[in-house]
């Protein structure tokens, strides 16, 4: 009972908060509407007893990430936004089909396929508790998915290079 | 039920042990600061001055809440208290005794054994971090917002190595729960295993809490007051517990990752764990007296180029040996 009030709580507050991020005019408040959903999102993987998903998405994307959105609206002082208007005439309703799919496919897959309850594979909930969140984790990173863990890797090394690059020309 | 009073008795005593150390460290520093400067410090409310955090807590409740005509209310009134909750929820796990039988009850003296406890203090840490920077661009001011960015920059580079040089203790003990890393240095604390993360952490645990010499948000002779130049009364004295309980915090953390936390002969538990508290406060407070503080880039050379390969270096060779030794 108290587990269910506390998921509708901290959905209401990851729904709410992406909401807000959208439709609040001010780019701060926004920023901080989105550190209040991933605030919320971590708390729901804390409920499904992911405790260290939980903990390094409030370090890396409510921490860091979130972090440097803050510093850029504060040194571009972004006033309140400007609303441009739409190049092409369809774009409104392509959007709305696009999102519309988006959601229908969400439902789809709610309404066909089971929901996933943890209690199979590697690591169901005895023996999480037995190992540890972060040993779960590690294992299968560096075991069964070491591949794409290696390629992002990569994927963030070119994008520093990409970043030191940019940050040289500008200064020459 | 039972579970719940004694949890509920144990929020409570380490929030107000907590809060009243850092009201009391108030006074500590001023009275350190004086005698190594030679004065003699706040002596006049009560027996040598005892009463002194007393009377500032009265006193800055009982002043103006000033907040400029150009400022975010909203996000200028909530910073203070974005800065302070998760500086005083940090300690909440960190074990400041070993268990005790109370009424028949077994009871670990710490809030919450979570297993990801390291990771738990630096989620906090970062979340910290928004109180300075929001109050900084909430108070609509030049000063503050110069050093509400300077010190976020700082606190995000000086963050990697923190974490780095407890990486160490963290392999050797393969656990991130801080109970398992206290019960692991039963034989002998890990500062003899760890020289270099040790000495890096106490670096890096400077530059986290805004302290001389790497106090540069609040470089008083460039930004007057830094970030909370504009804040007054108790939200101002909230930004000033928030800065001592992550001090306490760090100094905890310290103390149990390299000194064996509570442990010790002759004593009780809680007292060893506070007399190691207490010795690393001592050490923030003479550092502030002796150091002069760094330039801006300095700071962030000295944090880039010089602690994080250090810190790197320490948990390779640490990864190594330990694979080494099987």
């Amino acid at each position: 009972m108290a587990g269910q009030a506390l998921f509708y709580f901290l959905a209401l507050l990851t729904v709410a908060g992406s909401v807000a991020v959208v439709a609040l005019p001010n780019p701060l408040y926004s920023v901080l509407s989105l550190v209040a959903a991933f605030l919320g999102l971590a708390g729901l993987y804390l409920s499904l007893n992911a405790q260290f998903v939980a903990v390094v998405q409030v370090i890396v994307y409510a921490g860091a990430i979130m972090m440097l959105f803050l510093f850029v609206v504060m040194l571009i002082n972004l006033g309140r936004e400007e609303r441009l208007p739409l190049r092409l005439p369809i774009q409104k309703l392509a959007g709305t089909i696009i999102g519309l799919g988006i959601f229908a496919g969400l439902v789809n897959l709610y309404v066909s396929a089971p929901l996933l309850t943890g209690a199979k594979g590697l690591f169901p909930a005895a023996r999480l508790a037995e190992v540890g969140s972060v040993q779960a984790v590690g294992k299968v990173l560096v075991t069964q998915y070491v591949l794409p863990f290696q390629a992002m890797g990569v994927l963030l090394f070119v994008g520093i290079v990409g970043a030191v690059v940019l940050a040289r020309r500008r200064t020459r | 039920m039972a579970d719940l009073a004694v949890m509920l008795v144990k929020v409570v005593a380490a929030f107000g042990a907590l809060l009243l150390i850092a009201a009391y460290m108030t006074w500590a520093e001023r009275r350190v600061l004086a005698l190594v400067q030679v004065r003699v410090g706040p002596n006049r409310v009560g027996p040598a001055g005892l009463l002194q955090p007393i009377a500032d807590g009265i006193k800055l409740m009982f002043k103006e809440t000033v907040i400029p005509a150009q400022a975010d209310k909203l996000v200028f009134v909530l910073a203070p208290l974005v800065s302070l909750v998760p500086a005083m929820a940090a300690i909440a796990v960190v074990p400041f005794g070993s268990s005790v039988t109370l009424f028949g009850r077994q009871v670990d003296l710490v809030v919450a054994d979570v297993n990801v406890g390291v990771l738990y203090i630096f989620a906090l840490g970062g979340i910290g971090v928004y109180g300075v920077v929001l109050g900084a661009w909430a108070s609509n001011s030049k000063y503050p917002l110069l050093g509400g960015l300077r010190s976020a920059a700082q606190l995000i580079s000086y963050e990697l190595s923190l974490g780095m040089s407890l990486l160490g203790v963290v392999l050797i003990t393969g656990s991130l729960s801080l109970k398992d890393i206290v019960a692991a240095q039963a034989g002998y604390p890990f500062i003899l295993l760890q020289p270099l993360g040790f000495l890096l952490f106490l670096v890096c645990m400077l530059a986290e809490t805004n302290r001389a010499p790497f106090d540069l948000p609040e470089a008083e002779s460039e930004l007057t007051g830094g970030f909370h130049t504009e804040y007054s009364s108790m939200h101002f004295a909230m930004y000033f517990l928030a800065e001592y309980c992550s001090m306490i915090t760090l100094s905890a953390v310290a103390a149990t990752f390299f000194l064996g936390g509570w442990r010790g002969p002759f004593l009780p538990p809680v007292v060893w764990f506070l007399i190691k508290v207490f010795a690393f406060m001592f050490f923030f407070m003479w550092v502030r007296a002796t150091t002069p503080r760094l330039r801006y880039d300095q700071l962030m050379g000295f944090g880039w180029k010089v602690l994080l390969p250090l810190a790197i270096l320490n948990v390779v060779a640490t990864a190594g040996v330990l694979a080494l030794l099987g």
